[in-house]
C-alpha cells in the first residue's frame, strides 16, 4: 500500500522522530510506513490521517489505485 | 488507559528484561556455586549481566536491542515480537519432533523430546481454540 506520509510530514517540517512521538510510535515505525515496508493498523492509519487533517484514503492508497 | 498509567507501564516494561538478566545471573551464580562449579558460576553470571548491560546501553540506538529489551513498544514492534516468537516456537517444535523420531528410529522411546512435543502440541491446540473463540 502506497502512502503520502513522507510528503505530508515534510510539509509540516517534522522529523520522523517528532511524528513518531506525536503518534505514539517509534521513529523506525514511521520510517517503515513511509518506505511501504509496513502497513499500519486501521487505528494508527486513522490517527495519522487525523494528524494531517485528512481522510485515511487521502493518505493511504491501495496499490494500482489512482490517486 | 491514561497517559500517566501508560508511561508507568512502559517504564516497567523497559526494565523487565534487564531485571530478568540480573535475576538469571543471581540464579546461575547460586546454582553453580552450590554444586561447586565456581568458573561456570562466574562465567554464566557475567554473560547474563553483560547481555543486560548491552541491551540497556544500545536500546536507544539500535532497534534490535530495543526489541530484545522490549523498549518503546508500538504495534509494528509488537508484530515483530509476535512473528519472532512464532518462528522460535516453530524451530523448537520441528527440532523436538525430529529428535523424537531419531530416538524412535534408534529403538528407544521418544523420551524428553516426546514430552516437549506433547506440551508444545497441546499448547498450540489450546491457543488455537482460545483465540478462535475470542475472535
Amino acid at each position: 500500500m502506497r502512502n503520502d506520509v513522507r510528503e505530508l510530514r515534510a510539509g509540516k517540517a517534522l522529523s520522523q522522530q517528532a511524528l513518531g512521538v506525536s503518534l505514539g510510535v517509534s521513529r523506525q515505525t514511521i520510517n517503515a510506513i513511509e518506505q511501504g515496508r509496513y502497513d499500519p493498523s486501521l487505528p494508527l492509519a486513522i490517527k495519522m490521517a487525523r494528524f494531517f487533517g485528512l481522510a485515511v484514503e487521502e493518505v493511504f492508497h491501495v496499490d494500482g489505485e489512482a490517486r | 488507559m491514561s497517559t500517566a498509567k501508560q508511561g508507568d507501564s512502559n517504564a516497567l516494561r523497559r526494565w523487565t528484561v534487564p531485571a530478568v538478566c540480573v535475576l538469571a545471573a543471581g540464579g546461575y551464580l547460586a546454582v553453580f556455586l552450590a554444586t561447586g562449579h565456581v568458573a561456570a558460576a562466574i562465567g554464566s553470571a557475567a554473560i547474563m549481566l553483560l547481555y543486560g548491560t548491552i541491551l540497556v546501553i544500545f536500546s536507544r540506538r539500535s532497534e534490535v536491542a530495543a526489541l530484545l529489551r522490549d523498549d518503546g513498544r508500538d504495534e509494528r514492534r509488537a508484530a515483530i515480537q509476535l512473528r519472532a516468537t512464532a518462528v522460535m516456537g516453530l524451530v523448537i517444535g520441528v527440532f523436538a519432533l525430529t529428535m523424537a523420531f531419531v530416538e524412535l528410529a534408534q529403538g528407544h522411546g521418544p523420551g524428553d523430546w516426546g514430552t516437549i512435543c506433547l506440551v508444545g502440541g497441546g499448547a498450540f491446540l489450546a491457543a488455537i481454540v482460545f483465540f478462535a473463540r475470542r475472535g
